[in-house]
């Protein structure tokens, strides 16, 4: 089990979890049963054990992912980064419009959007991706508190001049390493 | 995305963004209610304001990527996918 569910208060919506299989399982029914149960909104992530761990060596997301959650069973995983750059681009391109729809979006989005870029850009620097790092680098780099962007108290203009920035930075890295021929 | 997703194989990454997909049609689709007229097709010139602004951006984004080394992206794909986007959010009827 991951995600909000496990953080401190009940600003929660849902319910992620994870299964491990070994044997194929039907997703829907499943969440469709958790949730009758519990009458929470719930997602399933169905995964076998080598697609974890590919995920959680190339994907920062897994990594944050994995950083904090609840498991039946110990859960070890020891692997080291693998950069795929044209995954971790077209990872990137979802934040890129943040600043476009800002209006829009509700603080849960926002941050949803913020992190990902912060994930990413944690990653290809080789550093830990976990919410504290995530959250820590939002408040040095953004100058931004999570509160407040969850909130939805940030304001755009000087959110957007600090937010492109970081954003420019990640993707100039990323297109660098894609013209230098990493994969 | 859905014209980069074209040029690359992994079945998983494309599960992935059909998922992001549909929720950033759930955001176009929040736009769209805020637009009058809701019931119906929007003036001409405001269509071809939109589609020619989003062209602009795909195709610079598109454009970015094959100078730094992508292959395989083809951008006469781009106006098409606009309209047919456009049309399921009701703004071209």
């Amino acid at each position: 089990m991951t995600g909000s569910f496990l953080e401190k208060g009940f600003n929660f919506n849902d319910i992620d979890i994870i299964i491990i299989y070994n044997k194929k399982l039907n997703e829907l029914h499943l969440s469709k049963k958790i949730e009758s149960m519990f009458g929470i909104k719930t997602h399933i992530l169905l995964i076998d054990n080598k697609s974890l761990l590919e995920g959680f060596s190339s994907d920062p997301i897994y990594q944050l992912m994995l950083s904090k959650c609840v498991s039946s069973k110990r859960l070890i995983i020891k692997s080291t980064n693998r950069f795929d750059f044209k995954k971790l681009d077209l990872h990137l391109l979802k934040s890129k419009n943040l600043s476009d729809n800002f209006e829009l979006l509700s603080g849960k989005e926002k941050y949803d959007l913020i992190r990902n870029v912060v994930a990413i850009s944690l990653f290809i620097k080789n550093q830990k991706v976990n919410k504290e790092s995530v959250d820590r680098e939002i408040k040095i780099e953004l100058r931004l508190d999570t509160k407040e962007i969850i909130e939805n108290k940030i304001e755009k203009k000087s959110f957007s001049k600090e937010y492109e920035k970081y954003y420019s930075k990640t993707l100039n890295k990323i297109m660098n390493e894609i013209k230098n021929g990493s994969k | 995305m859905e014209i980069s997703l074209n040029t690359r194989e992994q079945v998983e990454l494309s599960k992935h963004y059909e998922k992001e997909s549909t929720n950033f049609f759930e955001i176009a689709k929040r736009y769209r209610e805020k637009l009058n007229p809701i019931n119906n097709s929007l003036p001409q010139k405001d269509i071809d304001h939109i589609v020619q602004k989003i062209e602009n951006k795909v195709r610079s984004e598109l454009n970015l990527r094959i100078s730094n080394g992508y292959q395989g992206i083809d951008l006469n794909l781009i106006h098409p996918m606009i309209l047919n986007l456009l049309k399921s959010l009701r703004i071209i009827y």
